[in-house]
């Protein structure tokens, strides 16, 4: 199994705001995506409604096709629920993939945590 | 009525140069192919009907070569015999035809697209009935009632000749696919469309999946060309005319429906040497691609046609992108456009979002465009502005709006979203 770290951090404090930031690094890939996203779905069981999420992105060195539906599914139902979802410092390699899926129309793609922060803050 | 041998060639043969001229105007006066190289493979086709007079010819100075006289020496049963004798003669003018066209495609690239396949195959076809006329009107002329000859001249102008270019059109149209076997196998791969035909030939012969999928497909339309040709000329033998105009009427509106494909348009054969570099990374591109066959699958086909969009902006000539753009629409194209997307992307009206309403219209005038600009531009795909993405569930609301939408210019239909 390919190695791939996803760490889930609070980061409301100084907001009002249920506010995430999740923190992937490695390789998302076949051998592990469908594990590790499960961390992610727990988040959004405990927290259906205004939930805000930062994906920090910068040490994540490979996304696959899966893990772009799994990210698709999870800006879906966030925002169902009312909150917002943002991508910050992704490599070139992710962001353009996600251009190209047409991803960063939906979600704002930043070049820092905090700037992400700000944006959903607004 | 004519004693001259010249002078009834030359009226067999304007007689018969009528209705074959007139159906290669039909069939191509609105398109932009090359005359010279249609009237080169109407010409070869014209020389396969003597082609298969010859055999007959050589098959009665050598009679231990006349598989005809093989089959009805040897099979018993009369109801088997005559089958395999029409299956023997359906086969032997349809691969003779088919020569044809594989064989200028192999010199000069003739079929770019499978629509090409279709249409080269037609006028091939068509080549073989206007030889097959003349010598029917030359053999007959002096020997039946004007009457007799008039209706078999209409008869043969009109249906034979649509039934040989049916036969001819729905092989060609395998052919073409089989030639394009390579991208149209991975697509398939992709969007998790697996045969096991396919699995089968390439495990028996050690052949690859497209090479398998290839020889499947010239199997596939050999095998349909012949059994309707064998049962149009069993149709035509009982004196069935009733069935056999059926059964050509069906035969043309299916290879209609296969000449309205939109992947029959892709231009899939390219020159190499212009061939437009890819701007994406190949990893990155794959990744694009497989998500493509994920969404393919679960029926997600506008946010396909989205990806397709951009990814083309990007690698222009990808034919497997293209595949699944056209086979995207294809699917929009077979049920209702509204009923489709918000069955797949969106749950209800409510759904709808000023966005999505963007995307539904450049759809429609997309489709729109297309049926406009088909008799001009059947070798290219209009290229569409890129298209605002759907989110997969979109939360902005629309107030009590009226969106018309115009499907084409007779037939405009007017659509209310109620909150």
């Amino acid at each position: 199994m390919t190695e791939v770290r996803i760490t889930i951090e609070d980061a409301s404090a100084g907001t009002n705001k249920n506010l995430k930031v999740i923190h992937i690094g490695g390789q998302l890939d076949e051998s592990n995506v469908d594990e590790k996203i499960q961390e992610i779905y727990k988040l959004l069981e405990t927290n259906p409604q205004n939930l805000y999420l930062v994906f920090d992105l910068e040490n994540l060195e490979y996304m696959n096709s899966k893990s772009i539906g799994y990210l698709t599914d999870i800006y879906g139902k966030v925002t169902e629920g009312g909150g917002k979802v943002a991508i910050a410092k992704a490599r070139p390699n992710i962001a353009d993939i996600l251009q190209v899926v047409g991803l960063t129309q939906l979600i704002q793609s930043l070049d820092s945590i905090d700037a992400a922060k700000t944006a959903l803050a607004s | 009525m004519f004693e001259n041998t010249l002078v009834l060639l030359g009226i067999s043969l304007i007689l018969a140069g009528i209705p074959a001229f007139i159906w290669l105007y039909v069939l191509f006066s609105k398109k932009s192919t090359s005359k010279i190289v249609i009237s080169f493979v109407f010409g070869l086709g014209c020389l396969t009907a003597p082609f298969l007079l010859g055999v007959q010819y050589l098959w009665e100075k050598f009679p231990q070569f006349n598989l005809a006289n093989f089959i009805e020496t040897t099979i018993a049963v009369q109801s088997a015999r005559y089958i395999l004798l029409y299956v023997l003669f359906g086969a032997m003018e349809e691969v003779i035809k088919h020569f044809v066209v594989s064989s200028v495609d192999k010199r000069t690239l003739l079929i770019k697209t499978i629509g090409d396949s279709i249409r080269y195959s037609l006028v091939a076809a068509l080549g073989f009935s206007f030889a097959e006329n003349v010598l029917y009107l030359y053999q007959y002329w002096n020997q039946s009632e004007i009457s007799q000859l008039i209706g078999m001249y209409t008869y043969r102008s009109i249906f034979t000749a649509c039934g040989h270019m049916i036969f001819s059109g729905i092989f060609g149209y395998y052919y073409g696919i089989g030639k394009f076997s390579i991208d149209i196998t991975k697509q398939h791969q992709l969007a998790g469309e697996s045969s096991p035909v396919t699995n089968f030939i390439a495990k028996i012969f050690n052949i690859s999946l497209s090479h398998a999928y290839q020889q499947q497909m010239v199997l596939k339309g050999l095998s349909i060309a012949i059994v309707t040709h064998a049962l149009f000329n069993f149709l035509l033998k009982l004196n069935l005319i009733p069935p056999t105009i059926i059964f050509v009427v069906l035969g043309y509106i299916y290879l209609q429906y296969l000449l309205s494909r939109k992947a029959g348009h892709l231009i899939l054969t390219t020159d190499i040497s212009s061939v437009r570099k890819s701007s994406i990374a190949k990893n990155n591109e794959d990744v694009v691609i497989e998500l493509l066959g994920l969404w393919f699958q679960e029926k997600k086909y506008v946010d396909v046609m989205h990806i397709c969009e951009r990814l083309l902006e990007r690698d222009p000539d990808n034919n497997v992108v293209k595949l699944f753009k056209a086979q995207a629409m294809d699917k929009m194209d077979d049920k209702d456009t509204y009923k489709t997307i918000l069955g797949t992307v969106l749950r209800h009206k409510e759904d709808l979002n000023n966005a999505d309403q963007g995307v539904i219209t450049k759809y429609i005038e997309h489709k729109e465009q297309l049926i406009k600009s088909q008799p001009a531009t059947t070798n290219k795909v209009t290229p569409i502005t890129p298209l605002v993405t759907i989110p997969a569930t979109s939360t902005t609301p629309i107030e009590n709006q009226k969106v018309e939408i115009s499907k084409t210019e007779e037939d405009k239909q007017t659509f209310n979203i109620q909150i």
